[in-house]
């Protein structure tokens, strides 16, 4: 019954356009949202930890990356070490409860950490923060 | 226009091609946003500069020193097999040291020496035993070369 009728009246099709309207729209979030994600973080390798916690409140911190060829960047703009300071500085006057927060990646050499951890003493940050992965999974 | 619609059905276009791609990428978008892993946090509180109070007992202190290859040294005893990210036997000795220390009502300063080579990985694996055994004086020195 139902095919017959298919093929003699286009009308009695279901009407399609509000599903596509809202799996558009579902696209364009997931879209957003994955883009967003993408450019906060420079691309490392985080170390492991499994004792680290993912924290509730990320507000307050001043991210440094550092990738494996010694690459610096506060937040996602690229910098050299003799400019460092001044930034945190000016993050810290912002916002006298900032926290460094370290990604480094997991083979870089302690002596590129170390510089980092005398920037923060230096502009009287106390609060340094590893990032690390729960698991390599 | 519209009735010439409802009689042929021919003259629709045909959305199912455009329906499948759509959920395509939908299900595309979804899977990858959820796979993103989320960081986690390893905190140290570095020293401040104010003076104690002269009458406040001195910390238990113990050095941990990171050799460039990972090795890890609890007071100049070598601990661990480099290998071992775990570091057990570390995680025990700091955790009877703590023990005892807190008995004594002393807390536990823990100074991390890491090598200027010292990956931050063995870096970390110290920090993850140190929040593991609940120490949170930690504090870092110049390692030894």
């Amino acid at each position: 019954m139902k095919p017959q009728r298919h093929t003699e009246e286009g009308n009695d099709l279901p009407d399609l356009t509000p599903m596509i309207d809202i799996v558009f729209l579902l696209i364009v979030f997931f879209m957003t949202v994955a883009t967003l994600q993408v450019q906060e973080l420079i691309e490392i390798d985080v170390p492991i930890a499994a004792d680290a916690v993912i924290p509730d409140d990320r507000s307050a911190r001043a991210v440094v990356t550092i990738q494996n060829d010694g690459a610096l960047f506060f937040g996602s703009q690229p910098i050299s070490i003799d400019d460092l300071s001044a930034y945190v500085e000016q993050a810290r006057e912002a916002d006298p409860k900032l926290k460094v927060y370290i990604r480094a990646d997991a083979k870089v050499p302690f002596k590129n950490v170390r510089k980092l951890f005398s920037v923060a003493a230096e502009v009287g940050v106390q609060n340094v923060i590893f990032a690390s992965f729960q698991s390599n999974k | 226009m519209k009735a010439r619609r409802t009689l042929i059905a021919e003259d629709r276009v045909d959305l199912t091609p455009m329906i499948d791609i759509v959920f395509l990428l939908l299900i595309y978008f979804m899977v990858t946003t959820s796979i993103i892993k989320e960081e986690a946090d390893l905190g140290v509180t570095l020293p401040s500069s104010m003076a104690a109070a002269s009458d406040s007992p001195l910390p238990e202190q113990h050095y941990i020193d990171i050799l460039f290859d990972g090795t890890t040294l609890l007071n100049g005893m070598p601990t661990d097999n480099p290998g071992n990210p775990e570091l057990p036997n570390l995680k025990r000795t700091l955790l009877n040291l703590k023990l005892s220390s807190d008995r004594a009502g002393l807390k536990t300063l823990i100074i991390i020496q890491p090598d200027s080579e010292a990956f931050q990985q063995s870096v970390v694996n110290v920090l993850n035993v140190l929040k593991s055994v609940g120490i949170r004086s930690i504090s870092f020195g110049e390692g030894l070369n």
